[in-house]
């Protein structure tokens, strides 16, 4: 019974994008992907209830405490201070919910100039990786060049090196090229990320030369080749690549704490950690200042959450 | 050279033309350099160039206040490897990166199965189980040093009321490593699951088809295909996670500065003490190439595990 | 391969402005000039909770008064933040000025990370010697010249409870305990436990990185105790004096005249809670003890060992080491820390700092006070910690010693093994490299 049944959806999808006419394509694969996924489901969990029901279980109960702390900081943020620290602990604030905690940390702090230099620094971050990345990854995939096995040996072996144990030399070389504090000392010590060279070589790598030949034989330079042929079928790993980039840069604590010293120079994660209320510590504006950091990313991973997980599960590996 | 191995979900060429990889060899312009020309520069300039210098400057007595500074031979690496401290950081490293990483495979991997099955509401799962990984890493720490406080913290709250005394989560030396770990494995699971989910996903659906006509049941094809499918994938996160962990700094930093009494100091902190909080840069850098030559050992020792498997 | 229009729309949209704002931007991120801002007087301070809202209304005021422009920034107390301090120094980009305890000085100055004050500026400003009390002054000196403008003393002194101290009969009638050697001080706390049923005197030290040693080299400056922590050579202590402090320390933490094993936030709890009479402190407490117990007495530590010394620090401005400083933004910031230590004293010392300029402390404000008063004669026999680069307030000096001092306070290990345990830690922070030197 079970195997009759499978086999029918097997043959129902393979055969329905072609024979249902009056769907528009998309309502057409939606629907094949909708039966692949309930194919798989009875795969894996069987046909019957008992598994569904207990996998359903599990995954709620985590992702309910996944979401317990994000939740309860959000909670807390649109409470009063009093009800924040209230002991015992309170779920229903007294005083009613109130949103003075964020009034308070937008007029009072810094948070808003924190959330612009963390666009710059990533954005900085992620133009210069990338185009610098994209250049050298197809240099290394398509060109022939003195040195080029040597150099793309070095460019792997520097996987290995911990961007960390460079701030002790870093720091000093920034006093030196005058970039402590200033938010090109925060960005560029950023850009150079062999990993993403690699990436992208190893896409490079599997495009049919011919296509660039073609154009090559129009009279086409070897950079508008790469311009014009190369980028555009390349559009899936810039994206992946990017992101990826991006939110690293994002999320980077240990340079930017460590070359930045004035608060107006600091991206989010360093002034959030690092600058304190004078007014001691304030559980409700603490928590609203968390929810307004985290806030951009959660934001863009909403609206791009299938780039960005394929930009991660691409250039993810090796990269955390 | 991990990324050799990228997942299905991993952005391919045009399909239509893909199968044609062979024949690269023949257009070989001679620009190579000048698309080299800016990574080089920056490779040079923030990777080799530091590299250099901080070698440089482990053999020195260089310090942050003061200007000159002396050569010292290889005092500075003999003082760190008899310095007790360093390695009781060490130590702390390593158990760190052991009760996280067991975690943080394990509990990635349920996670990104069981999304994996089909289950509805996938947009929902993933957002809970990767949202943690996009907060910037001060966030995570602001929320959790509040869920973990005394008598109004989330956590200590719940149990007073279950009736059960509190515990100092970051404040025993005892417990605040694991709740260290823990926090960790809040914030990055979703990163691993990622990596799993896209893996998962490049299972054929043909080998359940005939495990299912063998008459296999779903945990005998969970053990007998999709665990061994997963195997690489699983090594491969499991590098990653050790080489993540033993990087541990930012969190720990935040949330007890290494506290309470030196329990939760990672290397890394050690290496910014001794280097930034205590003047001694020399130092901080001998350190710094003693913590290097432990990742590359762990990467090479993987790398020669992954050889042999391919092989 | 297709998305959704509005999808692409948007990310059209997001990376058009992103890269609009980033090619606005660039130009002034590149200038590190800008960052001060035009002719704002930048500070930093570790002050939180009560002490950061008093600053900052000083600074308010201050702000109002002379018109100036002020730029405050608080980080977290301790070592996050001397080590920024010293990495802003370091990296040429520090701020006008900071606060510094009087104890981190000697491992800021030698180093050339900061500059001198400037006396006959000062004395323009109305700020000479004569305003401050000898002992503090003089500490504020490294190689002749005056480093660390103090704002404040702030000792380690005795608290107490005023009724339990009347119904223990301890209380003498000028409002003070009668306190002159060790075996007072625990007849004192045996008198107090027998009101209170359990303890007389808190004292939260355990696991604590700063307590033990505070209480310790207090009374070790009394008994006149020398000391030598010379770099490369071994330290040096009178032993037996030292000894028969941690004894008498020892001695009154049975449990009974003193908690033995209260970390910092348990000592303050059980004085808080009426479960003691008399607790070891920081002045800095005031404010939450005498919120919960209204009738608070104090008193500067007694004199038990012949000399009358009490352990302080002292919250400081000093001027870190400047790229470049034009006449005017210096005159700027003179003006600015003379205003706060002329004019914020009484506000300041309601969270219990005593003010280091003398006139400060005779002004009606801060005289009426209480318990404030009482023991602002404190300031005038304070002792610092040793000047070495080492020493000082959040250092891992202090932590290190507390550590070997709270295992005898304990019971743990005996006096002479504590002595021995400080003198070998001494040891090694005068072997290891002197990176300010």
């Amino acid at each position: 019974m079970a195997s009759t049944t499978t086999s029918a959806v097997k043959a129902a999808s393979a055969a329905s994008p072609a024979q249902e006419p009056g769907l528009s394509e998309r309502a057409r694969t939606r629907a094949q992907k909708k039966r692949e996924v309930e194919h798989l489901r009875t795969l894996t969990l069987g046909p019957g209830r008992r598994g569904r029901v207990a996998a359903y279980s599990v995954v709620a109960v985590l992702a309910a405490l996944w979401a317990l702390p994000l939740g309860w900081a959000v909670l807390s943020s649109f409470k009063s201070e009093a009800d924040a620290s209230a002991a015992p602990l309170k779920f229903w604030p007294e005083g009613g919910w109130t949103a003075d905690a964020y009034r308070g940390v937008l007029a009072a702090g810094d948070i808003p100039l924190w959330i612009w230099n963390s666009i710059l620094v990533s954005t900085i971050v992620t133009i210069v990786t990338v185009t610098i990345s994209a250049l050298a990854a197809y240099a290394f995939s398509r060109q022939k060049f003195r040195g080029r096995r040597w150099l793309f040996g070095l460019t792997l072996a520097a996987l290995m090196v911990p961007p960390q144990i460079l701030i002790v030399p870093l720091f000093d070389q920034m006093i030196a090229l005058r970039l402590s504090d200033t938010l090109l000392g925060v960005a560029l010590p950023q850009v150079v990320m062999p990993l993403m060279v690699i990436v992208m070589k190893n896409f490079f790598d599997q495009i049919p030369v011919e296509l660039e030949e073609a154009a090559r034989l129009d009279g086409a330079s070897d950079f508008r080749v790469f311009y014009a042929v190369v980028l555009p079928l390349s559009r899936s790993i810039l994206t992946a690549v990017s992101i990826f980039v991006f939110i690293s840069a994002w999320n980077n604590f240990l340079w930017p704490f460590i070359v930045t010293n004035s608060p107006e120079i600091m991206t989010i994660p360093v002034g959030l950690g690092t600058v304190k209320n004078a007014y001691g510590v304030q559980y409700a504006s603490e928590m609203a200042s968390a929810m307004i950091g985290a806030l951009p990313l959660l934001i863009v991973f909403m609206l791009f959450q299938r780039h960005i997980i394929r930009g991660f599960a691409t250039s993810g590996m090796g990269g955390q | 050279m991990t990324t050799t191995t990228s997942p299905a979900q991993a952005p391919r060429p045009p399909a239509s033309i893909s199968s044609a990889a062979e024949p690269r060899k023949r257009a070989l312009p001679r620009t190579g350099y000048w698309f080299l020309a800016p990574y080089l520069f920056f490779f040079a300039l923030f990777l080799i160039w530091p590299i250099i210098y901080g070698l440089w400057m482990s053999l020195t007595n260089r310090s942050l206040v003061t200007e000159d500074s002396e050569f010292a031979g290889l005092s500075n690496y003999g003082e760190a490897l008899t310095d007790p401290q360093m390695w009781s950081s060490l130590g702390n490293t390593l158990f760190f990166t052991v009760i996280s990483s067991v975690p943080l495979v394990l509990v990635s991997f349920v996670m990104a199965y069981l999304v994996y099955t089909g289950l509805k509401g996938q947009w929902l799962w993933r957002l809970t189980f990767f949202a943690p990984f996009l907060l910037p890493v001060s966030v995570v720490t602001a929320i959790w040093a509040f869920l973990f406080t005394n008598d109004f913290g989330l956590v200590n709250g719940l149990l007073d009321k279950a009736g059960l005394s509190q515990v100092g989560w970051l404040s025993d030396e005892r417990i605040a490593m694991w709740s260290i770990a823990l926090v960790t494995l809040w914030w990055t699971v979703g990163f691993n699951f990622l990596l799993y989910l896209s893996a998962l996903q490049n299972i054929p659906d043909h080998l359940y088809e005939a495990a299912q006509l063998d008459g296999a049941g779903t945990w005998r094809r969970l053990f007998s295909i999709t665990l061994p499918m997963m195997k690489s994938t699983t090594g491969l996160i499991i590098l990653l996670q050790a080489l993540a962990s033993l990087k541990v700094f930012d969190q720990i930093f935040l949330l007890t500065a290494g506290g309470p009494n030196g329990a939760t100091r990672s290397i890394l902190q050690y290496i910014y003490d001794s280097g930034f909080t205590g003047y001694r840069l020399g130092y901080a850098s001998a350190t710094s190439y003693i913590f290097f030559a432990l990742i590359v050992l762990v990467s090479l020792v993987q790398m020669r595990l992954a050889k042999r498997k391919d092989s | 391969m297709k998305y959704p229009n509005r999808r692409q729309f948007l990310q059209g949209a997001l990376a058009a402005a992103v890269t609009a704002g980033a090619v606005g931007s660039l130009a002034g991120c590149g200038s590190p000039g800008a960052s001060g801002g035009g002719g704002k007087v930048t500070v930093w301070d570790p002050f939180q909770g009560a002490d950061g809202a008093n600053m900052r209304g000083i600074i308010r005021d201050v702000q109002s008064r002379t018109g100036l422009s002020v730029e405050p920034t608080t980080l977290s107390w301790g070592s996050p933040y001397y080590t920024k301090l010293a990495m802003s120094s370091a990296s040429q980009q520090p701020p006008d000025t900071a606060i510094m305890h009087l104890s981190r000085m000697p491992g800021y100055a030698p180093g050339g990370l900061l500059e001198p004050w400037d006396l006959e500026l000062l004395a323009e400003m109305g700020v000479t010697e004569a305003d401050f009390a000898p002992a503090v002054w003089k500490s504020c000196q490294y190689e002749g010249k005056l480093y660390s403008l103090p704002l404040d003393t702030h000792p380690f002194i005795t608290f107490f409870n005023q009724d339990l101290a009347d119904r223990a009969g301890v209380l003498a009638s000028d409002g003070s305990i009668e306190i002159s050697s060790p075996d007072q001080m625990r007849e004192v706390g045996a008198k107090l436990a027998e009101v209170t049923g359990g303890s007389g005197i808190s004292f939260g030290y355990v696991m604590d990185t700063a307590q033990a040693w505070r209480l310790f080299w207090g009374l070790y400056r009394q008994t006149g105790g020398g000391w030598s922590l010379e770099q490369g050579q071994k330290a040096a202590l009178d032993e037996a004096k030292a000894a028969d402090v941690i004894g008498a320390v020892a001695s009154w933490t049975d449990g009974t005249a003193m908690t033995r094993n209260l970390d910092y936030e348990g000592g303050l709890a059980a004085f808080n809670g009426g479960r003691v009479g008399m607790i070891l402190s920081g002045v800095w407490e005031v404010s939450g003890l005498q919120a919960s117990q209204p009738n608070l007495g104090a008193m500067p530590m007694p004199t038990m060992f012949g000399t009358p010394a009490a352990y302080a620090d002292s919250h400081s401005y000093v001027l870190p080491r400047q790229r470049s400083m034009t006449d005017e933004r210096r005159r700027s910031v003179y003006e600015f820390v003379t205003s706060v230590i002329r004019g914020g004293g009484p506000q300041w010392g309601t969270a219990g700092h005593i003010p280091a300029f003398l006139p400060a402390q005779e002004t009606s404000e801060y005289r009426g006070l209480r318990p404030q008063a009482e023991y602002a004669d404190a300031g005038s026999r304070v002792v610092f910690d040793p000047p070495a680069w080492f020493a000082g307030a959040g250092t891992e000096f202090q932590n290190q010693m507390s550590q070997s001092l709270s295992d005898a306070f304990r019971g743990r290990t005996k006096p002479m093994d504590a002595v021995g345990g400080m003198l070998a830690g001494m040891d090694r922070f005068l072997a290891a490299p002197n990176p300010t030197a």
